[in-house]
C-alpha cells in the first residue's frame, strides 16, 4: 500500500511542473512582451522594467519560468498590479469563504443525488425513475448562471425569502450554495443510479434476494457497497466540477470568494492574481485525483496489487 | 449500420433531441427568412419592453429584438460548438493515432501533455487565454478546441493499442501495406464509434462553455450576439425584466440538452451490451 501510494505521488511531481510550464507559458501566449501583460493596462515604463528586472523578464525563456517557479514554490507569486497586495495574501483571505460554499453545496449535492439515484434504481421504469431522471437531465444541460439568475428571480425578488446576493448570515448560503450543489448532484445522482443498476444484475444480489431478504437490506447492504466503487472515481472529477460553478456563482451571487477574485483580475487584467489562483486551482485537483486513487485502492485491493 | 439507425431511431429520447437538433440548425442557417426584425436594429425608446406582437420574446435595453438576436446568435453558439468540436476531434486524432500507433517516447510525451491539460480546469485555461489574446468569435473558437483534444486522444489510443494487435493488422502488415495505409484504412474505420458519441457530448459541452464565457464577458462581444451575451445583457436588469435573460437561457438548455440526449442514445444504439434497464 505504502508503495502503491509513494508511486503515485512521485507520478504527480512532474505533471505539476507540467501544470506550471502551462500556467507560466499562458503569459506568452499575447505577442509582445509578456511583462506589458503581467504589469496591466495602466502600468508606467518604469513600473514595467521594475516587473522586468525582478522576475527576470530580460532574460530567455526558461530562465524566466526558473525564477518564476523558484518564487512560487517558496508561496511568493507577486503582487496585485491593482492593490498592490501579495497575491498570496489576496487569495487566503477569499479561500475560507468559497471552501465553506463548496461544502455546503456539496452536502446538498450529496443529499439530493444518493437518495435520488437511489430510488431511482430500486424503482426502475416506473415514474418515480422517470422523473428522477429527467431531472437529472435538466439539471446537467442548464447552464450554472442561468439557474443562478432564475434562482433569484424567483426566491429573492418575487418571494423575497432569500437575500440575492452577499454573505454575512445563513441565509446567504442557500441560493448560492443550492445553484452550485445542483448541477453536480444531477451529474452524480445518474451515476449512482447507473452503477447500482450494474450492480443489481450481479448473482451476488440474486443470492441475496433468494435467500429471503428484504429488498431495502439487498440494495444498502448488498448493491450500493460495490456500486460505490466506481462513483468514487467520479467524487475526483467533484474538484473540476466545482471550479466552474464557483467562478460563475460567485460571480453572480457577489461572493467574496476565489472564483469572483479571479472574474474580478481578470477584468482588471491583474494577470499575477490569474496565473496564482490557475495554478493554486490545478495543484490542489492534483492532489484531489491523488487521493481518489488512494481511496480506490483502499476500496478495491485489484487497484494496488495489479 | 442499418440496425445501429435502427436502434437510433427507436430510442424516442435520442431521436427527440435529434428533432430539436435538426430545427435549431435551420434557425441558425435560415436566420434572415426566420428572424422577425433585423437583430441590429434599435429602438432605444422601447427598451426592457416584454414580448408584444412585433417582438414575440420582448427587447432588450437598446429595444433590440431578443427573438431576432437569438435566432442569429443560434449561428454564433452552434458554429462554436460545431468548429470547436470538429477541429478538437481532428487534433484528438492525430495526437491519439500517433501515440497509439508507435507507442514509445512518442505516446509518453502526447500523454503526459493530455494529463496537463485534462488537469488544469478547462473553463479556467480559456477564461485566461481568452482574457490574454482577446476575445472574439475566433479566439473563443481557437482555444476552446486547443483545450478539448485530451478526451479523444486518450480513448483513441487505447482503441489503437487494442485493435494493433488483431491478426487483419499483422495480415496487412505482412503484404507490406505503409503504417499510414494500416492506420487510416485498417485501423481508424474500427474506431469510430466511441468518437461520434464523444463528439456529441464535447459539442454539449463546448456550447456550454462558450456561453459562460460569453455570460461573463470574456466571449463573444457586442453588438455580435450569441446566446451567452444575450443573456450576459439581461444580467444587469434580470430583476425589472426577467424576459431578457430568461429566453436565451432556454435555448441554451434545450441546445445542450438535445446534444445529451443524441449523445446517449448513440451510446446505447452502438453498443448494444450497455443498454440498462432491462
Amino acid at each position: 500500500m505504502l508503495k502503491y501510494v509513494m508511486r503515485r505521488i512521485l507520478v504527480a511531481i512532474p505533471l505539476v511542473l507540467g501544470i506550471s510550464f502551462v500556467v507560466f507559458g499562458l503569459m506568452h501566449l499575447a505577442p509582445g512582451d509578456p511583462v506589458r501583460i503581467l504589469a496591466g493596462r495602466e502600468a508606467t515604463q518604469e513600473v514595467i522594467d521594475s516587473i522586468s528586472r525582478e522576475w527576470g523578464f530580460d532574460k530567455p525563456f526558461l530562465v524566466q519560468y526558473f525564477v518564476w517557479l523558484g518564487r512560487a514554490l517558496r508561496g511568493d507569486m507577486g503582487r496585485s498590479v491593482i492593490s498592490q497586495l501579495p497575491v498570496s495574501f489576496l487569495i487566503k483571505s477569499s479561500l475560507g469563504y468559497t471552501l465553506k460554499l463548496n461544502f455546503w453545496a456539496t452536502l446538498l449535492g450529496l443529499a439530493v443525488a444518493f437518495p435520488l439515484g437511489i430510488l431511482a434504481a430500486a424503482k426502475r421504469q416506473t415514474w418515480i425513475d422517470y422523473t428522477a431522471s429527467a431531472l437529472a437531465l435538466v439539471g446537467m444541460s442548464m447552464p450554472g448562471f442561468w439557474l443562478s439568475l432564475v434562482l433569484i428571480i424567483v426566491f429573492a425578488v418575487k418571494l423575497g425569502w432569500f437575500p440575492t446576493s452577499g454573505t454575512g448570515t445563513w441565509a446567504h448560503y442557500v441560493l448560492p450554495a443550492a445553484a452550485l450543489g445542483f448541477s453536480w448532484a444531477a451529474g452524480l445522482m445518474r451515476m449512482v443510479r447507473t452503477s447500482l443498476l450494474e450492480v443489481l444484475r450481479e448473482d451476488y444480489v440474486r443470492t441475496a434476494r433468494a435467500k429471503g431478504l428484504r429488498e431495502r437490506v439487498v440494495l444498502v447492504r448488498h448493491a450500493l457497497r460495490n456500486a460505490l466503487i466506481p462513483i468514487i472515481t467520479v467524487l475526483g472529477t467533484w474538484l473540476a466540477y466545482m471550479v466552474v460553478g464557483t467562478v460563475i456563482v460567485e460571480t453572480i451571487f457577489a461572493w467574496p470568494g476565489l472564483g469572483r477574485l479571479l472574474t474580478t483580475a481578470l477584468l482588471q487584467k491583474d494577470f499575477f492574481l490569474v496565473q496564482a489562483i490557475i495554478l493554486m486551482i490545478s495543484v490542489a485537483v492534483v492532489a484531489a485525483n491523488l487521493l481518489v486513487d488512494i481511496m480506490y485502492a483502499v476500496v478495491d485491493p485489484r487497484v494496488r496489487l495489479g | 449500420m442499418p440496425s445501429f439507425v435502427h436502434r437510433l431511431f427507436q430510442h424516442r429520447l435520442a431521436f427527440a433531441g435529434a428533432i430539436v437538433l435538426v430545427l435549431l440548425v435551420a434557425a441558425a442557417l435560415f436566420a434572415p427568412w426566420l428572424a422577425p426584425n433585423d437583430p441590429e436594429a434599435v429602438y432605444p425608446a422601447e427598451g426592457l419592453r416584454g414580448p408584444s406582437r412585433q417582438f414575440p420574446l420582448g427587447q432588450d435595453q437598446l429595444g433590440r429584438c431578443i427573438l431576432s438576436r437569438m435566432i442569429y446568435g443560434a449561428r454564433v453558439s452552434l458554429a462554436v460548438g460545431f468548429l470547436a468540436g470538429v477541429l478538437s476531434l481532428g487534433m484528438g486524432i492525430i495526437l491519439g493515432s500517433l501515440a497509439g500507433y508507435f507507442g514509445g517516447w512518442l505516446d509518453m510525451l502526447i500523454m503526459r501533455l493530455a494529463e496537463v491539460f485534462m488537469t488544469i480546469p478547462q473553463f479556467l485555461l480559456v477564461i485566461a487565454a481568452v482574457a490574454i489574446v482577446g476575445p472574439s468569435f475566433t479566439s473563443v473558437l481557437v482555444i476552446i478546441a486547443l483545450s478539448s483534444w485530451t478526451g479523444y486522444a486518450r480513448v483513441l489510443r487505447g482503441e489503437i493499442m487494442a485493435i494493433k494487435q488483431k491478426p487483419f493488422v499483422e495480415a496487412a502488415r505482412s503484404y507490406g501495406a505503409s503504417d499510414a495505409r494500416i492506420l487510416l484504412r485498417h485501423i481508424l474505420p474500427n474506431c469510430w464509434s466511441p468518437l461520434i458519441v464523444m463528439v456529441t457530448l464535447n459539442v454539449a459541452n463546448v456550447i456550454l462553455l462558450e456561453s459562460s464565457l460569453s455570460f461573463l464577458g470574456f466571449g463573444i462581444q457586442e453588438p455580435q450576439a450569441s446566446w451567452g451575451s444575450i443573456l450576459s445583457q439581461g444580467r444587469s436588469v434580470f430583476q425589472t425584466a426577467p424576459h431578457v435573460a430568461t429566453f436565451p437561457g432556454v435555448a441554451i438548455m434545450l441546445a445542450v440538452l438535445a446534444f445529451n440526449l443524441l449523445g446517449d442514445g448513440l451510446r446505447d444504439a452502438l453498443d448494444p451490451k450497455l443498454v440498462e434497464g432491462e
